[in-house]
């Protein structure tokens, strides 16, 4: 973070615009810019009268995040000229010198460094400077760190300090071996490795190169000859140091997004000339190691007029697009039509000719670019099969007094053993919360927290659906990934109304709402099932017979299982179900011609064993039937004494109609018969004796 | 006993008695009970005419006049009564018939959409409008759609700006936007192109105005020459169809690896603070030429939207976090 006063960068460069009016322009350029507090928190804050700016720029501007930055970034807004501090050479008043040695050039091609000697020991920094670190929430440390600091949020480069007392022998800036161990200024310790770019001596890792310095040759009180480092660290190297160490200090922010190479010698000078003024040092010799060959060059880019009227639709006038760089500093030669722009080293953003013309356009104002109203539309589009199936199936479900849900795809990993105890969860690494930490398998983890919800707030009747991807765990370890629509009902069977005795929501209110939804699907079965989740003898799966008479498993449905009810704290009666929607495609409905004879409807009551399921006794009707019976109707299942023990009687309703003649009684009578031998010998039916 | 052939007052007197008697008749039965004793074959009324034949033949017509003249007033009297009666069962069945048409009607209330899942449909039909085609593509991503591919190497400062859940296989992640679904649909396309990507994408990052998980649409035109002026022009379209015309809106620049140029856009609310509601620009060249697109030729726009944050301008959602509680109460207000 940067927070500068106005008034600092009215050092640079001569405007009269208010705060509100600077934040405002920078931030339509691009550098996000906000007046830091409100006039009250000011005063508290003993900040005085000046307007305090707050500068996020966007990980590409690096070179913003220094009041000398972030008054030349205003001056090209503003169109005005600035002014760049002079660069102060400090003359060497003692000898001592520092060896550097750079064993790692790639990672640090420059490294200037001096030796101060004789601070003095009641040394203070003036208020002016301490009250411009304290904006930037660099609180006073101590009088050589607030220095360099200080430095930093002027120039933008960072500087190190190590007391010199601590040194032993020439400063090596390396990698570091596995396994070395650097305790830093915040008192952790870290455990390093060769992708790490240290700076050390002869005995040991001294600092964390470019974001934080060891304990042992940090600055203290009795610190009284210091040695400066001001050097330029490759973005990359500091990134793996940051990594170490998790944090994104000052120092590393700015190394990150990449200083301007030309900096450390001046920076070096600068805090130089603070350290002799405010601390009475006695500065040494610079000294400057560097590897030319590996700092970044400055790079003239090709800007052609034509590309950049096509990119943004829009021509600016070319003298206008020469001054966007000029302004910065930036050498422009026209090239025939086009331009060459050499990109200075604070600009390592600038590197294609997109991000010229994106430099021309934020500085010239997006305000200027026209709108082109969209070309026409070949084609229009539709949903992909998968949304548009559950987009159905979802207003369907509303229609039935469902409400769609949202539920976070990370659950809590004990309650998802305990519904699919035999099922791996693929595992997040570094899970926001325990109960966070693994990937649904399933809907229902996510539509039981929300049924817990809602009865907590005394929401008695809950329907609630969700559908989206669920995972499973494979082999490789990359996650599977299914389309699913699940639900959770619970509560009574209806809202709550006159006219109709209120009960139970029960097995054949959950299965008659899937069965509207599959209306369409073709052929499904349901059949019973035994499921972890799900109560014994309350659950079934249904399957869908795919084009080849395969069954395949298209969901489960069910009450929730009581030891989990009792578990969850959620009433006994909670059911589920859960369709896999890939399953599910458009059929083109089969049509059959309307017959115009008139239909006979018979009767019949058959008694089976309580076990034998009503389907198979339906499925041998119908195959015994053949094509005249349109329509099988179970209008009623009877337990009675005096059907006898285990017996059950199901009242069911033929309707016959042939299509292409009037159904006789004798051909009805002999039908009925082959039906009742058929489902006596398939299901040991027999007719319930009336009376 | 057959009644004598009487004289003319004895035929009002005998028409007076024979109305009454209708009178007194209180429904239909009663009132054929009156016809029958009248007018049926054994009735008064018959008998008179069958006497009619005993008379003189000089005092016959008068006399068959008088009578018939009495039996036609009968029969209209008869027809007039048994319509009073039809009007007096029906105006009484209609009294019996009167319902509270006041209280509720049967069955159950419905369910409704979720605000996400709205907003979604109506951000989706926008762009099916203007020829986008739909891609879609996992949650679960590589390092190599979800950065690499993106413009985002590794150490890249703007991975900062994705707090990355990854999973135990340190390669994969859930994707942190739906620009991956970019990459695998340019791959396998040849240009021109326009699509959106629609789905759910994971940050780590959870407080007031961050959830960990949230929604994005992203929207993409490959094609020749495509400009800022394009985008800016495909954003009016969106913006006017979404909010309603005449929104007013604003680019900002701004940066993220796979446009340049970008920028920010922000609508001016009702109370005039301006609302950032997504991010755009032109695609970066790099992020066309790792899917295999001729840049010479091709370019494109590519922009983002965060559906939560239109649902609650559009909807006036105040809290992100109810989006996640799946509270009915909530849920209910977005029947339609």
């Amino acid at each position: 973070m940067l927070r500068l006063s106005l008034r600092w960068l009215c050092e640079y460069l001569d405007t009269d615009l208010p705060g509100a009016e600077v934040a405002q322009r920078l931030t339509m350029a691009g550098v996000e810019t906000e007046l830091a507090v409100s006039a009250e928190q000011r005063l508290r804050l003993r900040f005085g009268e000046e307007e305090l700016l707050e500068f996020t720029p966007t990980p590409d501007r690096g070179d913003c995040l220094s009041a000398l930055g972030a008054a030349r970034e205003l001056a090209a807004i503003l169109d005005t000229p600035w002014r760049e501090p002079p660069v102060t050479r400090v003359a060497a008043r003692a000898s001592e010198e520092q060896t550097v040695i750079l064993e790692d050039t790639s990672g640090c091609p420059r490294y200037a460094g001096r030796v101060l000697l004789d601070l003095e020991p009641e040394a203070k920094v003036p208020d002016w400077l301490s009250e411009r670190l304290h904006h930037s929430e660099l609180g006073s440390l101590h009088p050589v760190v607030d220095i360099s600091n200080y430095v930093m949020l002027e120039l933008g480069q960072p500087l190190h300090t190590f007391d010199r007392a601590k040194l032993h022998g020439a400063v090596r800036v390396r990698r570091a071996a596995r396994g070395e161990r650097l305790e830093l200024l915040d008192g952790i310790t870290v455990r390093l490795d060769p992708e790490h770019l240290v700076i050390a001596d002869e005995r040991r890792v001294l600092a964390l190169a470019g974001v934080m310095g060891g304990r042992e040759s940090a600055v203290g009180p009795e610190t009284r000859e210091v040695f400066l480092e001001s050097a330029w660290f490759h973005p990359e190297r500091i990134a793996h140091n940051m990594r170490a160490v998790g944090l994104r200090t000052a120092a590393a922010q700015r190394f990150e997004r990449g200083v301007d190479p030309g900096l450390p010698e001046r920076a070096l000078e600068r805090a130089t000339e603070l350290l002799v003024q405010y601390c009475g040092a006695r500065p040494g010799p610079l000294v400057l190691e560097e590897a030319p060959g590996q700092l970044p060059q400055r790079a003239s880019v090709l800007l052609r007029r034509g590309r950049l009227k096509a990119l943004l639709g829009w021509e600016p006038p070319p003298e206008r697009v020469r001054k966007v760089f000029r302004r910065q500093g930036m050498p422009v030669e026209d090239a025939g039509e086009d331009w060459h722009v050499t990109v200075p080293g604070h600009r390592p953003d600038l590197k294609l000719e997109v991000d010229l013309v994106g430099e021309v356009a934020r500085l010239l104002g997006y305000e200027h670019i026209p709108s082109v109203k969209p070309r026409p539309s070949p084609a229009r589009h539709v949903l992909p099969v998968l949304e548009d199936t559950a987009w159905h199936l979802a207003q369907l479900l509303c229609a039935r007094g469902y409400h769609e849900a949202m539920s976070y795809s990370f659950v809590d990993p004990e309650l998802q053993k305990r519904l699919f105890p035999d099922q791996e969860a693929p595992l997040l690494a570094h899970p926001l919360a325990s109960s966070m930490s693994v990937l649904r398998l399933s809907t229902w983890c996510g539509l039981l927290s929300a049924l817990r919800h809602n009865l907590r707030r005394q929401q008695e009747r809950v329907r609630l659906f969700e559908y989206g991807v669920v995972f499973s765990a494979k082999h490789d370890g990359r996650p599977g990934e299914e389309f699913r629509l699940g639900g959770v009902a619970c509560g009574t069977a209806h809202d709550e109304q006159w006219g109709e005795d209120s009960r139970p929501l029960d097995f054949y209110d959950l299965k008659g709402d899937l069965e509207r939804l599959l209306e369409g699907a073709g052929k499904t079965r349901f059949e019973a099932v035994t499921h972890p989740a799900l109560h014994d003898g309350q659950a079934a799966r249904v399957t869908l017979e795919t084009g080849d008479g395969v069954q395949q498993q298209l969901g489960l449905l069910g009450r929730l299982h009581p030891a989990l009810a009792a578990d969850l704290k959620l009433p006994s009666g909670a059911w589920l179900f859960e369709l896999r929607l890939n399953l599910l495609e458009e059929r083109p409905p089969v049509l059959k011609p309307l017959s115009r004879f008139p239909s006979l409807r018979r009767d019949l009551a058959l008694v089976v064993a309580e076990e034998m399921p009503a389907a198979a006794v339906l499925e041998s009707i119908r195959a015994a039937a053949g094509e005249d019976l349109a329509e099988l109707r179970l209008f009623d299942v009877y337990h009675g004494q005096e059907l006898g023990k285990n017996l059950k009687s199901l009242a069911i309703g033929l309707i016959f109609q042939k299509e292409s003649s009037t159904l006789g009684q004798e051909e009805l009578e002999r039908k009925l018969s082959e039906i009742l031998a058929a489902v006596r010998g398939k299901c040991g039916a027999v007719l319930r004796e009336s009376g | 006993m057959t009644t004598p052939i009487c004289s003319e007052s004895d035929l009002r007197e005998f028409l007076a008695e024979a109305q009454a008697d209708l009178g007194q008749a209180r429904d239909e039965a009663q009132l054929e009970a009156v016809k029958v004793a009248y007018l049926g074959r054994k009735g008064r009324l018959t008998g008179m005419l069958r006497a009619l034949g005993r008379l003189d033949p000089g005092r016959r017509p008068a006399a068959g006049k008088a009578v018939n003249q009495a039996r036609r007033e009968l029969s209209e009297a008869l027809r007039r009564r048994r319509a009073e009666l039809r009007e007096e069962r029906l105006r009484r069945s209609l009294e019996a018939g009167q319902l509270d048409v006041s209280l509720p009607g049967r069955g159950d209330a419905r369910g409704a959409r979720h605000p996400i899942s709205l907003t979604m449909e109506r951000i989706l039909d926008i762009f099916a409008g203007l020829g986008f085609g739909i891609a879609t593509g996992p949650e679960v991503e590589d390092e190599h759609f979800n950065f690499e591919a993106l413009n985002i190497p590794p150490l890249h400062p703007a991975r900062a700006m994705h707090d990355t859940f990854y999973l135990e296989r340190k390669d994969l992640l859930l994707r942190t936007h739906t620009s991956p679904m970019q990459i695998r649909y340019l791959q396998h396309r040849k240009p021109p192109l326009r699509f959106v990507a629609p789905g759910r994408v994971y940050r780590r990052d959870a407080d007031a105005t961050h959830s960990p998980m949230f929604h994005q649409v992203e929207g993409m035109v490959v094609d020749e020459a495509v400009s800022m002026a394009d985008l800016k022009g495909l954003l009016e379209k969106f913006l006017e169809d979404f909010f309603g015309p005449g929104v007013e809106f604003r680019l900002r620049p701004s940066y993220f690896p796979f446009t340049e140029p970008s920028a920010e856009v922000d609508i001016r609310s009702a109370s005039g603070a301006w609302l950032e509601v997504l991010g755009c620009g032109l695609v970066h060249p790099r992020v066309l030429e790792n899917c295999g697109v001729d840049t010479k030729r091709y370019n494109g726009l590519a922009l983002g939207l965060g559906v939560e944050r239109l649902a609650m301008l559009s909807l006036g959602i105040l809290d992100l976090r109810s989006f996640f509680d799946n509270d009915q109460r909530f849920l209910a207000q977005f029947r339609r």
